[in-house]
């Protein structure tokens, strides 16, 4: 059976000013059904646009060059712009925003923007007008009780900076999951928050997949929440996927020299506060060979000669890295030729 | 939001005031004999030295302004000069049809302004947005009088599809008068016939009025979404699948046009200043015309009146304002 | 005199529009047969009383009716509400003799007594069209010995006075009364409301301040409708303020006329239509360069003729005003009578204003002082005549500064003669056609303090010419005191005289009838009969 969501050999592009920006190069990852996917990376490799490329909003300037990205045996990128906000968006995707304060249209209450989404998405009932909608306040403030959000019924009476800001995230988490999607996508729902609150969260959200059966992909920089609410794990460098497979082998024993540096910077492990040398190339001018080549620890004469072939290390991880393959010259030109 | 209302009306209260003062302090500063323009032309000295002590100009200045603003406490704002009729009077009878033509330039310039800015922000840096800026520059450029003696050449020498001036026909009975505003006293009346022809006599001052701020509006309004189209929200809400009309004139206008709130009420003043000329070439009967004559002839009590009401309804104008923002966006009632 | 004009000056967009239109096609307007739709402007009120201008002379002429009343060109006074008039020979004691049956339009009778009424209230008003009898009338001196005889007692012999008598309407005191408040003589009601008996009746509920009035027909008029079979049956006043409007507006058939100061860049694209046309009229009004003569250099006689033949007279007619004015060298209008024929006037000459300069100069006054000339900014042709000018005495070295001014400043700056700007310009209109109107009240010394004696001329030989002509009563014993004052004027150059008016109307070819005359200049709409 095909993974619920699945991504392929995905290529983005931006144009800008100075040039074609390669955001997205050959992005591949799979999320199973019921399961939850972490999508780690640094703040400029790719994490927002491959969001994006997943809801079929990319700016204006972006467009996908390559790749295919099923979802429920369906091609998404074979529907159009029309197509993806009357059946996908809400309805079979939910969205998580980072930020919760920016996210919400400040001008209008919590309650008529969470009906709104309603309004278009929610599975029909055979209930129409004034009775629908009364349906679907019910099951808002369902939703929020289950939430823990405070008063609900008040709640939707109020406008989005009346509220707290982890309650603010819990309205949004509630919005995504009201029309019953089977995917949620959260774009790092509790960077804004503190500890305690984003504790609190990661567990709600961790129940309710159980609960609910659907299943979510969680971008995020941070592996602590990754080891604390993740099933799978891809990191993403410089918009390739440079790692991926279950939380716990890659957390064990991570493969990618990438991997390695970055979980060795992370508070709860880092044994320095070094961080990684250097910084995430610019996507006009992405170096030869491996992306990580230029900040590499390990790095050897071969890594900048060609883009390295995916491998299976130990941990049963994919990774992108010479290392782990019995990589040679000529198969880097098959693989060019091919 | 009364007491929003009642507290700003009272901070407009000094203001008025002191409008009041300033206007009758430069009116007196110029050398004009104000009780020679009562008596007109023709008059002997004896005559002018008799009004002037009639009238209380030869007494001190700050007692004439007790003496005014007494008379104004009691809603009388005397004679003009000019007509020798009550400046209640006069004002009461062409206010209206000012305000007849400033909300309909208003409304013209908004109801097609912001629809037009929104499509000019959707097509930022296409050719429909370049259109438009070419056309709100023109907007701002071109002269008013300009543009009325062309919409009269088309329209009514070319085309004769609209009157040239005035507010009804020659050959049209005036329908009785109630509320001063014409339109509406044809819709009263139940004068279908004159009703027709007010709005056809609208129509031409109206859009000739309209077009200087309509750029205006269609310059903020434009700016306003591009700014908001950059928010996270409007990523957030297509994400959510909102449908792309309603996300764009429901959820990311009401955002998008506080700028142009203000602007609007900024504009009024505007409208009303630049109904001078507009009223002028059109034969309008309004406050525009009888001010200018009220400045010619040096005719003071008009000139007061009309500072007076002038800046009482801007100042009403922008309470309004205020009240809108808040209504549209409700962080600013909290802040008042 | 009036002080209105237009608000932007736009003769060439005027033209355009005109020009354009010659070229297209011209919607025609369906126009109604008995509604002459009049572009005249309207007086600043309603009520003759307080009011006495070219407007309001032009609807006096309509809607209200006098003792006598000047017809025809050149003006003749002829009986209207009177039949007959006697005089004493002394000049003190003056009776009128009313016809009988006269009507107001409410249908009340119109005797004596409202006559006394009326002239009483002009007299307690005593705004601007009491001026010429307030000196020499006390309203107790207005009596009614019987219903059709009106009594009048001067204080002094004064002639003016009966050339002033059409300029006072004979109002409905009935209707007047009903409506008076604290004693104001009905002042702010008639202000907006009619209360006559003339050839039409205002109609108060379509009023307007300057902007629109209508009268319908009496047909109950004493003069009877027998000789205009077909009247104007309405009257629809529709002033335009700004030339261009007014000049479509008649050329789309939505005005029948525009006022009589058509601008003259506008005759020739009338004239070439098919709808209408410009009349011309010579009227007595007469446009004037003021000096004071108090200020130096202008205390000086040599100085002031220097500036007498430093303006081009014949340029600014013929090339400003295209030759629709025509020169007029005396102190009033050269088609009134008591003009001396004999006399010349000056001619544009800087050859000759050099040589009074010099002369000026050498007796002392200060030519070379920076002088000011203020025009009446809102009036174009004040401003063009003051810029020739200041061309033209540049040449000779003398700096003229043209300043803006507007005319209830001119008029109060006028009031002393340190205020009284050192040249201004202004026209004189005809309130009565009598020399009084021109040099009686411009060069008698008494009435300094007026903007009509704005010059601060005195001569006393001129002074008791002046005086004694007013006081007799015969046209034929007046003339040649007004003459040999005229002359005498002339001689001292007080102002520099340019021209006497021709009026320019458009007229639209439906109307029909037309009768002219100076008082009033043609709006008299009893006689007019609209084609189709």
């Amino acid at each position: 059976m095909m993974p619920l969501l699945s991504v392929r050999g995905l290529k983005v592009t931006i144009r800008t000013d100075e040039g074609t920006a390669q955001v997205l190069d050959d992005v591949g990852l799979d999320l199973e059904r019921g399961r939850i996917l972490g999508v780690v990376g640094e703040s400029g490799c790719g994490k927002s646009t491959l969001i994006r490329a997943i809801m079929g909003i990319l700016p204006r300037a972006g467009a996908v060059e390559r790749g295919e990205i099923w979802f429920e045996g369906e091609n998404l990128l074979s529907f159009s712009e029309a197509e993806l906000a009357r059946d996908v968006r809400s309805s079979r995707i939910g969205f998580i925003p980072q930020d919760p304060l920016l996210a919400l249209n400040p001008v209008f209450k919590v309650g008529s923007q969470l009906l709104e989404v309603m309004r278009w998405h929610a599975p029909s009932d055979g209930t129409r007008g004034s009775e629908r909608r009364k349906r679907h306040v019910g099951r808002l403030i369902g939703l929020l009780k289950r939430l823990q959000v405070p008063d609900p019924e008040g709640a939707l009476e109020r406008y989005p900076h009346q509220f707290s800001g982890g309650q603010r995230q819990r309205l949004l988490i509630a919005a995504a999951l009201a029309c019953s999607p089977r995917l949620l996508i959260a774009d790092e729902p509790t960077t804004a928050l503190d500890v305690t609150t984003q504790h609190q969260i990661l567990l709600l959200l961790r129940e309710l997949v159980a609960e609910l059966a659907v299943s979510l992909l969680f971008v995020t920089h941070d592996f602590g929440v990754v080891a604390e609410l993740c099933d799978d794990l891809c990191v993403i460098y410089a918009g390739q996927t440079v790692e991926s497979g279950p939380v716990r082998s890659i957390l064990d024993s991570p493969a990618h020299p990438y991997t390695r540096a970055l979980l060795a910077c992370h508070p709860d492990r880092a044994t320095s506060f070094r961080g990684i040398p250097g910084s995430v190339p610019s996507p006009l001018a992405p170096p030869p060979g491996c992306r990580f080549a230029p900040r590499c620890g390990d790095v050897r004469a071969i890594c900048s000669a060609g883009n390295p072939p995916q491998a299976r290390a130990e941990s049963g991880a994919e990774v992108r890295c010479v290392q782990y393959s019995d990589w040679s010259a000529d198969l880097l030109v098959r693989s060019h030729e091919s | 939001m009364l007491r929003f209302v009642l507290r700003r009306t009272a901070l407009v209260l000094p203001s008025l005031l002191g409008l009041l003062l300033v206007t009758f302090l430069l009116i007196h500063a110029v050398p004009s004999d104000p009780a020679a323009a009562l008596a007109g032309d023709a008059a002997t000295p004896e005559q002018i030295a008799r009004l002037r002590h009639q009238y209380g100009f030869d007494r001190p200045i700050f007692e004439q302004f007790l003496l005014y603003l007494d008379k104004v406490a009691h809603l009388d704002f005397g004679e003009s000069a000019f007509s020798h009729r009550p400046v209640t009077l006069d004002i009461a009878q062409r206010l209206p049809a000012t305000l007849e033509l400033t909300f309909c330039a208003l409304a013209l310039s908004v109801f097609v302004g912001v629809p037009l800015g929104v499509m000019a922000a959707l097509n930022h840096n296409a050719w429909p947005d370049y259109l438009l800026r070419i056309f709100s520059v023109l907007g701002i450029a071109m002269a008013a009088f300009w543009v009325a003696i062309m919409l009269q050449l088309l329209f009514s020498m070319q085309l004769g599809w609209l009157p040239l001036r005035g507010e009804l026909s020659s050959t049209m009975a005036q329908p009785p008068r109630a509320t001063g505003f014409l339109v509406v006293d044809c819709l009263i009346a139940g004068r279908w016939d004159a009703f027709a022809d007010a709005l056809r006599h609208l129509a031409l001052p109206a859009v000739t009025l309209a077009l200087g701020g309509l750029a205006t509006i269609v310059r903020f309004t434009r700016a306003g979404v591009l700014d908001t189209l950059q928010q996270d929200f409007v990523f957030y809400e297509r994400a959510m699948g909102y449908r792309w009309l309603r996300l764009v004139w429901i959820f990311v206008l009401r955002n998008s046009v506080t700028a142009t709130v203000t602007q609007i009420g900024l504009l009024f003043g505007g409208l009303i200043a630049g109904g001078v000329v507009v009223e002028a070439i059109f034969d309008w009967p309004g406050i525009g015309s009888y001010t200018v004559q009220a400045i010619l002839t040096g005719d003071r009590q008009v000139m007061l009146a009309v500072t007076l009401l002038v800046g009482t309804v801007y100042a009403a104008v922008n309470i309004l304002v205020d009240l809108v923002h808040g209504l549209l966006d409700p962080r600013l009632m909290e802040q008042g | 005199m009036s002080a209105s004009g237009p608000l932007l000056h736009r003769r060439q967009l005027g033209g355009l529009a005109a020009g354009a239109l010659a070229a297209g096609a011209l919607p025609a307007k369906a126009a109604d047969a008995s509604t002459f739709v009049n572009g005249w402007a309207l007086p600043a009120n309603l009520d003759p009383h307080q009011i006495f201008d070219v407007p309001m002379q032009a609807l006096m002429l309509n809607a209200y009716d006098t003792l006598y009343r000047y017809e025809g060109d050149p003006p003749k006074i002829v009986p209207w509400l009177a039949e007959s008039h006697t005089v004493s020979d002394d000049g003190l004691q003056w009776e009128f003799k009313l016809r009988s049956g006269l009507k107001f339009h409410d249908g009340s009778p119109l005797t004596s007594e409202e006559v006394v009424y009326s002239f009483r209230r002009v007299l307690a008003l005593a705004l601007a069209p009491a001026g010429a009898f307030l000196k020499v009338l006390k309203p107790e001196n207005v009596t009614a010995p019987d219903p059709l005889l009106v009594r009048f007692k001067l204080e002094t012999s004064y002639a003016p006075f009966f050339a002033a008598i059409p300029s006072i309407c004979i109002v409905n005191p009935r209707v007047i009364k009903a409506n008076e408040k604290d004693g104001d003589w009905g002042k702010t009601w008639l202000a907006s409301n009619g209360a006559g008996s003339g050839a039409y009746r205002i109609i108060p509920t379509g009023y307007r301040p300057l902007e629109y009035l209508d009268l319908e027909i009496n047909d109950g008029h004493f003069l009877g409708w027998a000789d205009n079979p077909k009247p104007v049956r309405k009257i629809a006043y529709r002033p335009t303020k700004e030339s261009s409007t007014r000049v479509l507006a008649l050329l789309n058939g939505s005005l029948d006329c525009t006022d009589n100061a058509l601008p003259a860049d506008q005759v020739d694209p009338i004239n070439a239509s098919k709808i209408a046309q410009v009349v011309k009229d010579t009227i007595m009004r007469t446009y004037i360069i003021r000096m004071n003569n108090t200020k130096p250099p202008f205390n000086n006689l040599n100085a002031r003729l220097c500036f007498a033949h430093a303006f081009n007279y014949s340029g600014f007619i013929n090339e400003v005003l295209n030759g629709y004015a025509t020169r007029d060298p005396y102190p009033m209008p050269d088609n009134l009578w008591g003009i001396p024929t004999d006399a010349k006037g000056y001619d544009y000459d800087l050859k000759k204003a050099k040589e009074y300069m010099a002369k000026a100069i050498a007796e002392g006054a200060p030519m070379k002082r920076p002088i000011e000339i203020h025009v009446q900014t809102e009036n174009e042709q004040s401003v063009q005549g003051a810029q020739l000018f200041q061309a033209d005495l540049a040449q000779l070295g003398i700096n003229l500064k043209v300043v803006g001014d507007t005319w209830p400043n001119l008029t109060s700056s006028a009031a002393k003669p340190d205020s009284t700007p050192d040249m201004w310009v202004h026209w004189v209109s005809t309130y009565f056609v009598d020399p009084e109107n021109w040099v009686g009240q411009m060069y008698d010394s008494q009435f300094h303090g007026t903007w009509k004696a704005s010059a601060y001329y005195k001569n006393d030989a001129v002074d008791a010419l002046l005086r004694k002509a007013r006081g007799l009563v015969k046209q034929e014993d007046r003339a040649p005191l007004y003459q040999e004052a005229i002359r005498k004027i002339m001689a001292d150059s007080p102002d520099i005289w340019i021209y006497n008016s021709i009026s320019l109307m458009g007229i639209n070819k439906r109307v029909k009838g037309r009768r002219f005359c100076t008082v009033g200049q043609g709006s008299e709409v009893r006689w007019l009969t609209l084609d189709g």
